[in-house]
């Protein structure tokens, strides 16, 4: 009969597993978690945060419904450890500016290295649930995806504000704005028989504001002065063919509009505030009347370039969202109104047919 | 002095330009144009004629700080840079009188005049 004799090294390693196994089941016994969804990978040192979605989840159609969300995400994101997930099963409609700003806010916990993570229970609806497999949300949320969408109609979510280059795809902000005209360009041609001259003129609008915003999110959207938000600087883009044209995404994580004015120019009007006085901002911005401390009159032509942009026919639908401004365009005029809850950043959105 | 230069900018420098500074705006910048094609070249040609066609887009940051930062830079007058500078383009006709009104109202810190 042969014999067995332990070695050295196994009795080390039934050592460190009876350990193991003895912290495991202290942790289960003092938080009340049963063993499968130990043995699944379920780390308990994070806290679950559940949130249940229904409905519209848009900014542009339920802003103060959305923005409820975001307050408490936000909030619950400011804790340590803490595992978001995200019941989307019952969402009716979602547009993409809220996948958008959830990225947004997630990169920047990134940044300042909160311990979180995230889990989205994806919506029952199938058009919904591919928009989200197609949006490219997965790039930001799966550590091994490439982020490449398969899908003509559909310009990824991309970003790139940090130092003027993409770290990720190594893409200068001017071969970001190139990849996306060509994308329109592509799409224009496909759908409509715009001839040559009228479609490049309607793509060079379109570029320059994109140029536009990118540049804002360098220049304005944040407070050179600053330094501590400078590293968290960054943009979002999306873009997709609807039914009536090209709608288009961009969002920057920056101080907003208004609030970057009144901290450069307004020092005396900042305990003014009110909505009036936001929105009088905001129009005046628009107008390219607003001047910064610096009264530099070479400046701050970026966001009247952008609403000569809005005000072309070419635009169906545009929104504006800043802190706590809204401005709408849509057939009907236009309208600016004031919000309860501030948004951080700016949003803008529009279609282009 | 010479008659006339002629610079495609999407041909010569690139064909989408952004931003005032370089390199904090990126590589292909309004400074960096102007001290790389205009300055060297104002006082050795009579007509500095720029082709804006093919440009994928030409952003105030850019076109501010390329011509109009001209006035600032050489501290001369922006009648100088509107009769030196020749604008041309069958793509984009807005944008000469755009680029006309920057450098008219181009902000000189001297105040020389």
């Amino acid at each position: 009969m042969q014999s067995y004799t332990l070695t050295n090294s196994f009795k080390r390693h039934q050592i460190v597993r009876e350990r193991r196994n003895l912290k495991r089941n202290r942790i289960i016994k003092k938080r009340g978690i049963n063993k499968r969804r130990y043995a699944n990978g379920f780390n308990v040192s994070f806290e679950v945060v559940p949130y249940k979605i229904k409905g519209v989840f848009s900014f542009i159609h339920e802003y103060d419904k959305a923005m409820s969300f975001f307050e408490g995400f936000i909030r619950n994101g400011k804790k340590n450890r803490v595992k978001h997930f995200i019941d989307m099963s019952d969402v009716e409609n979602i547009t993409i500016e809220v996948l958008l700003y959830m990225v947004s806010i997630t990169n920047i916990w990134k940044k300042k290295r909160y311990k979180y993570k995230l889990e989205i229970k994806a919506p029952k609806d199938v058009n919904l649930r591919s928009l989200l497999s197609k949006s490219g949300l997965s790039k930001y949320y799966r550590g091994n995806g490439s982020g490449h969408i398969n899908e003509v109609n559909i310009y990824p979510m991309c970003d790139g504000g940090e130092d003027t280059i993409d770290p990720e795809t190594n893409i200068s902000a001017n071969d970001r704005c190139i990849d996306i005209s060509d994308f329109a360009e592509r799409l224009f041609k496909e759908t409509t028989d715009i001839d040559r001259l009228t479609l490049k003129r309607k793509l060079f609008k379109l570029t320059n504001a994109i140029a536009e915003m990118i540049r804002n999110t360098n220049d304005h959207a944040y407070d050179d002065q600053v330094d501590e938000f400078r590293p968290l600087r960054n943009w979002y883009f999306f873009a997709g063919r609807v039914q009536d044209g090209i709608s288009f995404y961009f969002l920057d994580n920056g101080k907003g509009i208004i609030n970057t004015a009144k901290r450069q120019i307004i020092d005396p009007l900042k305990s003014i505030g009110g909505e009036k006085v936001d929105i009088k901002i905001m129009k005046e911005i628009f107008e390219g009347k607003f001047r910064s401390r610096t009264k530099k009159p070479e400046r701050n032509k970026g966001m009247p370039e952008i609403k000569d942009f809005f005000d072309n026919d070419d635009i169906i639908v545009n929104t504006v969202i800043t802190n706590n401004i809204i401005y709408q365009k849509t057939g009907d005029g236009e309208e600016f109104r004031t919000t309860n809850t501030s948004f951080k950043g700016t949003l803008y959105v529009w279609i282009l047919k | 002095m010479k008659d006339e230069l002629k610079i495609k900018i999407s041909k010569d420098y690139y064909k989408m330009p952004m931003g005032r500074y370089y390199p904090k705006d990126g590589d292909y910048t309004g400074d960096k144009f102007r001290k790389e094609f205009l300055e060297p070249n104002f006082d050795e040609y009579k007509k500095i004629i720029i082709d804006l066609d093919d440009l994928y887009a030409c952003p105030s940051s850019f076109r501010e700080e390329a011509f109009a930062g001209l006035v600032r830079a050489l501290k001369i007058k922006p009648q100088d840079v509107l009769d030196k500078l020749v604008f041309e383009t069958i793509d984009f006709p807005d944008l000469i009188n755009t680029i006309h009104d920057e450098i008219k109202n181009a902000y000189n810190k001297q105040k020389l005049f």
